[in-house]
């Protein structure tokens, strides 16, 4: 009986603890524009716009364990079919992001379709043709139309309120970030995020449960296309131009770092993976600069960023896979617990 | 006739990329990401040993061998097996996480700038009836292709790590159970794969030239004969590699040059539309 009460209070605490802890980030997130400068809002923002990637791309490996490098070729449609619906054919804001959405959502069923048949990893290598084939005709849609310097956005207009400060475009990237982490992660406790997790443990015992595996497998990369295209869109908007150099192969592979990095199949932990891996160059050039100024060392450096990155990157998502494959969510957790723990004793 | 020459020294290149493929998959089990970069390290670890510090042939050969070796004991017991029962999916992260590295390795190495290896015998063109243009390079490419697949024939038949080989590919458990070291079979099998692999960058390189570009071009596009002959199967490798040469020479010769780039990832996506198993592979990859 006791211990019946007291698992009851603690959970209470637990739960009050939550609440706080989300007004808290809430809190944070909602004044950080008036303590931060033009260009560290701007990395925030940009950090959130990949967030909604990684937490879309968290539906699909974190959730329904399938591995995807389709990132950065679904990010890119959403991106391109911004500027299409944009400037050719001259659609407002929304109604582009609501066709963007749509882009991802149809792209992946065309993919996924095929794959999801057959086996988990196939969806790896359909991707990884897709990354190959979307930039193929993208570059070539891009050089019928307007050349090699990309497409350049208009404004964006949001019921009549047009959204260009640093400042507006923080709340409207911020506001659909909350939105999605809340759709997500309902989603993720609901019937379909069950069966998704449990196809990811064990597939024999989903499909004795009656879980349709591909037809689940499929939803689950579909709502994350979805998800991918809207924010490819969100980008194209907020960096008003758009152009093939900036859907490297190397982005997908970014996004799936943040994935590992933030913790399996937790939505928080995604957006901390993310702001994790797209604050890294600004903050190691911020360490850098503190340090005793080594000519050479720096020089190295600024001219090789790309290959250090690549190194960085791979050698984050081996280092937390073999050492820590919870992710930062799973060491928070940890800790937190820990602090609970001796609260109580 | 020179689509068939073309054909014939595109398929020998890739019929030794997709097999580094399906070995990997079939012995150890994962799709191994990392397998264009593995191509393009060999491929220069070979020019460094043979022309930047020109090693006689022998030398280069076993250095080369050597490293892939150093490379294949570091890959499986530094990282895969400390992932050893982990799904699949995490697997795959891992290969992609080290082709991401080694990528970056390659490129802080040795720059990006094509080179040409040190040449064993001077290249010589043969005129053949019907126009068609073959090097001494292009021969030797298909005659060591054929080579290699003549051994490792014999190697899987009538060695007894061959056999050991396939008996733990068939069920690593009960492999384990009857004596056989499992982690040096892994190491072996990434061994093979690493060796194939970048003994084809080497000979495209001759080819053509040395750049890292080679890595994605012709190491991750293998992936397509692999998976058109079936990702298990390794019989169906050089009817892969021969349907993906045909469309590539064909695609590039109807739509021009850019078409090289994509015809491969095309024929995945084609070929998972109307065959998934591939023309070879078992039904055995896809239960569940």
């Amino acid at each position: 009986m006791s211990a019946l009460t007291q698992s009851h209070t603690e959970k209470a605490s637990f739960d009050a603890y939550s609440i706080v802890k989300v007004v808290i980030i809430l809190g944070a997130a909602m004044i950080l524009p008036m303590l931060a400068q033009r260009y560290q809002l701007g990395l925030v923002s940009n950090a959130m716009i990949l967030a909604l990637g990684a937490i879309a791309l968290n539906v699909v490996m974190g959730l329904a364990g399938l591995v995807s490098a389709g990132n950065a070729a679904l990010f890119a449609v959403g991106a391109y079919g911004a500027a299409a619906c944009a400037v050719l054919l001259g659609l407002p804001f929304p109604v582009t992001l609501v066709v963007c959405a749509g882009l991802g959502a149809l792209l992946g069923l065309f993919v996924g379709l095929p794959a999801l048949r057959v086996h988990g990893i196939y969806l790896a290598i359909a991707t990884l043709a897709l990354h190959y084939v979307v930039m193929f005709v993208l570059n070539r849609f891009q050089a019928e139309v307007v050349g090699p310097m990309g497409f350049v956005l208009p404004k964006a207009s949001l019921f009549g309120w047009v959204i260009s400060k640093e400042w507006q475009w923080y709340y409207v990237i911020l506001l659909t970030l909350v939105v999605a982490f809340w759709c997500v992660n309902n989603i993720k406790a609901s019937r379909i995020g069950r069966a998704w997790m449990l196809l990811r443990d064990s597939p024999i015992a989903a499909a004795s449960q009656g879980v349709n595996i591909a037809r689940y497998k499929l939803l689950a990369f579909v709502f994350s296309s979805a998800i991918i295209g809207f924010s490819g869109g969100l980008h194209a908007y907020y960096h008003s131009n758009v152009y093939i150099e900036a859907f490297p192969l190397e982005l997908a592979i970014q996004v799936i770092a943040m994935i590992v990095i933030g913790g399996w199949g937790s939505t928080g932990g995604a957006i901390a993976g993310a702001f994790f891996i797209s604050l890294l160059p600004s903050t190691l050039s911020l360490l850098l600069s503190l340090l005793p100024r080594d000519a050479m060392a720096t020089e190295f450096l600024s001219r090789n960023v790309g290959d250090v990155q690549l190194i960085v990157y791979g050698g984050l998502i081996i280092g937390f896979l073999v050492l820590a494959p919870e992710g930062l969510s799973g060491l928070w957790e940890r800790f937190e617990k820990r602090v609970f723990a001796r609260a109580r004793s | 006739m020179d689509i068939l020459v073309g054909t014939m020294l595109l398929a020998s290149t890739y019929a030794l990329v997709a097999f580094a493929w399906v070995l990997m998959f079939k012995t150890t089990g994962i799709l191994n990401l990392a397998t264009g970069a593995h191509l393009a390290i060999g491929a220069y670890l070979f020019d460094t040993f043979a022309t930047h510090w020109e090693l006689p042939w022998v030398l280069t050969i076993v250095g080369w061998l050597a490293s892939g070796l150093v490379i294949s004991w570091i890959t499986q017991m530094g990282l895969f097996r400390r992932l050893a029962g982990q799904p699949e999916f995490v697997l795959v992260i891992a290969t992609l996480g080290l082709a991401s590295l080694l990528k970056g390795v390659l490129s802080l190495t040795w720059g990006t700038d094509s080179r040409l290896i040190r040449e064993p015998f001077r290249d010589e063109f043969y005129i053949l009836p019907g126009d068609a243009v073959i090097s001494a390079f292009g021969i030797s490419t298909i005659v060591v292709a054929a080579i290699v697949f003549l051994l490792s024939a014999l190697f899987f038949t009538r060695t007894k790590i061959g056999v050991e080989m396939r008996a733990t590919a068939e069920n690593a458990v009960l492999a384990a159970q009857s004596g056989i070291r499992v982690d040096r079979i892994y190491i072996i099998g990434w061994w093979i794969a690493f060796s194939i692999a970048s003994l084809a960058g080497v000979l495209y390189a001759y080819n053509t030239a040395l750049s890292p570009n080679m890595g994605d071009a012709l190491g991750l596009r293998g992936i397509a004969p692999a998976l058109v002959g079936g990702l298990d199967s390794i019989r169906g490798v050089i009817p892969g590699a021969l349907i993906v040469a045909f469309a590539e020479v064909v695609g590039v010769r109807l739509l021009g040059g850019q078409m090289q780039d994509v015809t491969a990832w095309i024929v995945i996506l084609v070929v998972l539309l109307i065959r998934p198993n591939g023309l070879f592979g078992s039904g055995e990859v896809n239960r569940v």
